[in-house]
């Protein structure tokens, strides 16, 4: 058995610094709960206002409706937020990740293209890919005409 | 592959004392109390259903206590989220291999540079200790065979640099010379000091790696010591004889 006493003491340290908060189940199922309330709530001081102003030909009873369904609407979309970022947000978090590795992928690959390319007006290098047919006037791949 | 020692006289860098844990009203643990230490390979072997898996789920916070207590390098840590765990050096290397099967070996591989780790490095790494992922890397990680994937799955968790590394069944499905081959890697890694507990539902070829083992039989601990003790216990442990 061996001992790699560097790493055992980096870890030591490594858990001695670490902050111990309880796992934050709790919290995400209120705010989950609070956001699907939020939502539902929202939707329903929506339709509540078109009744009411819709109910009614009396301009100010109408406006207080209007103010009603604006009011709601804000409620559901700030609860939507709110429920999808508690319920969604491991999901999120990685499809993030997932986003910003295609990038980088996407940005090395350009780099190698670009890397390779030679610069504009040199000499195509031997053996190289030719564009443009060759002797026997068949085209090779990538020939453009 | 190595043989059995005695429990070395330092303090255990992972320690479980009287852990209980349950699903809902149900207790599947029951006082549970094992230690790991330092650059130790511990092995536990039971019968399926014996709660080896919510052990390993437990000690890498994955699944809350009810009772004891986790201890990780002197320090209770009972409660303390996954996260923080991974990042200061607990790996869980989960059954079933848990790799993504929608992404390739290579981005399966970069999964594990949230550490800091340079990609380039992790891939070498892997490379290096597997070969065949090399010949692999384009490939996605689904239509891998079950033995690259473990081998994946395996090679992302060293990618984290671990100090304490929990394999949950590396043997499940594989062919046995494949099974050799990754407890091959196993005793390679115990000899650079990683501390190692690997929980198996097969004695096979854990035994021959373990310098300690341990029975757990219906959430409890049964017996514990050196591979060859284990060894002649286990047909009793495992048919309630």
């Amino acid at each position: 058995m061996s001992d790699n006493s560097e790493r055992v003491q980096r870890f030591k340290a490594e858990v001695a610094d670490m902050k111990l908060r309880d796992p934050a189940t709790g919290l995400d199922r209120l705010l989950a709960r609070l956001g699907l309330a939020g939502l539902l709530g929202g939707i329903g001081l929506g339709v509540t206002g078109w009744i009411v102003s819709h109910g009614t030909t009396n301009a100010l009873q109408q406006r207080d409706g209007i103010v009603l369904a604006l009011l709601g609407v804000t409620v559901a979309i700030v609860g939507a937020a709110l429920w999808l970022k508690a319920t969604l947000a491991t999901f999120l978090r990685f499809w993030m990740a997932r986003l910003c590795y295609e990038q980088q992928a996407q940005a090395d690959r350009l780099a190698t293209s670009l890397g390779a390319a030679p610069a504009p007006g040199a000499p195509l290098a031997r053996g190289g890919m030719t564009r443009g047919p060759v002797a026997d006037g068949r085209a090779r791949p990538g020939y453009y005409r | 592959m190595t043989a059995a020692l005695a429990p070395p006289a330092v303090e255990p860098i992972l320690a479980l004392q009287g852990v209980r844990a349950a699903y809902g009203p149900i207790e599947v643990l029951h006082g549970v109390d094992l230690t790991v230490h330092p650059g130790e390979v511990v092995a536990v072997l039971g019968p399926n259903g014996a709660g080896k898996t919510t052990m390993l789920a437990t000690l890498a916070g994955l699944h809350p206590l009810t009772g004891g207590d986790v201890v990780l390098a002197g320090r209770r840590v009972s409660g303390a989220r996954p996260q923080d765990l991974a990042r200061a050096g607990l790996c869980l290397v989960p059954e079933g291999r848990g790799v993504f099967p929608n992404l390739t070996v290579r981005e399966n591989l970069s999964m594990a540079s949230h550490g800091g780790h340079k990609r380039a490095a992790i891939e070498a790494a892997a490379y290096d200790r597997f070969p065949r992922l090399a010949e692999r890397r384009g490939q996605l990680a689904g239509t891998l065979s079950g033995g690259e994937q473990q081998m994946l799955a395996l090679a992302r968790g060293l990618a984290t640099d671990p100090a304490v590394l929990v394999l949950d069944e590396l043997s499940m499905g594989l062919a046995p010379i494949v099974v050799e081959q990754l407890y091959e890697q196993v005793a390679d890694l115990a000899r650079t000091g990683v501390s190692i507990l690997v929980v198996e539902q097969f004695a096979g070829v854990v035994l021959g790696v373990a310098h300690r083992a341990a029975i757990m039989v219906q959430g409890s601990i049964a017996a514990v010591g050196n591979p060859s003790e284990i060894e002649s216990k286990l047909s009793t442990a495992y048919l309630g004889g």
